[in-house]
């Protein structure tokens, strides 16, 4: 029997749904999209916030004690960047020193904002053309034949970062 | 002074409540919303928690609803020569 009333068993009985085994190349190719754009809203960040300079933090945080406390933290900085770069003159070329005290002035010049998060994002998580197409398709499951399944049959898992399994599955 | 741009393209139903909270914090309220925060580690946090749920341009200058509507409206394809009168 064909046709839309057709006696199946998702119709015939009760809650039977019917999860397809693979993802389609579309659903696929979708799924890569969401992947990306995340990718692309953490690179957005990142690259805001890093053109952001530790000075202009918002005036209205003036009054906290965290900004207060950066802000000091950044003085210090500077401080300490004026100190290496007198030391440095005084010292002339010779040696290391000169060299090391340089780029560490140089490193605090360019130095913007960012946040735990992003850093730890950027240091744990592969992006999309990073990951290999197993970790992209599949998810461990210690429950399943050869301990992977679908990542469809992840729960909300159009919405959720599931990028890592763990290491040898 | 840059501000993210921050659009709802998600939304936070079945996900856990403090999504939904972020997402009200931001001032999203439905799917297609956006909103303008300036650009701050704080406002860069609240973003990473929905970063599934948004999309996220960096621009330098906040555009009011009618602003975006008016960049939104298709060229009519003609202009007025002379107005009657």
């Amino acid at each position: 029997m064909i046709g839309p009333f057709r006696s199946t068993s998702p119709l015939s009985g009760g809650l039977l749904w019917k999860i397809p085994w693979r993802l389609s190349s579309t659903r696929k190719a979708r799924h890569r999209e969401r992947l990306k754009r995340v990718d692309n809203v953490v690179a957005t960040l990142d690259s805001a916030l890093a053109k952001l300079k530790p000075e202009l933090a918002p005036a209205a945080l003036e009054n906290k004690k965290i900004v207060r406390q950066f802000r000091e933290g950044v003085k210090e900085q500077q401080r300490q960047q004026q100190e290496a770069e007198a030391q440095a003159r005084a010292e002339g070329e010779d040696g290391a020193v000169a060299e090391d005290a340089a780029v560490a002035a140089r490193l605090v010049r360019q130095m913007g904002q960012t946040t735990k998060l992003i850093e730890r994002w950027k240091k744990e998580m592969p992006t999309e053309a990073e990951m290999l197409p197993r970790d992209k398709y599949t998810i461990f499951d210690r429950k399943e034949r050869k301990y992977r399944k679908g990542i469809h049959k992840l729960p909300k898992w159009t919405r959720v970062s599931q990028r890592l399994n763990p290491p040898g599955f | 002074m840059p501000y993210f741009r921050i659009t709802l393209l998600r939304s936070a139903i079945g996900l856990p409540r403090s999504r939904a909270g972020v997402l009200q914090a931001l001032g999203l309220r439905k799917r297609m919303a956006t909103v303008y925060h300036p650009v701050s580690a704080q406002v860069a946090g609240q973003i990473f928690a929905v970063k599934e749920l948004v999309d996220v341009q960096e621009v330098a200058e906040k555009m009011t609803k009618e602003e975006m509507k008016v960049s939104r409206r298709p060229d009519p394809g003609y202009y007025i020569e002379t107005r009657v009168r």
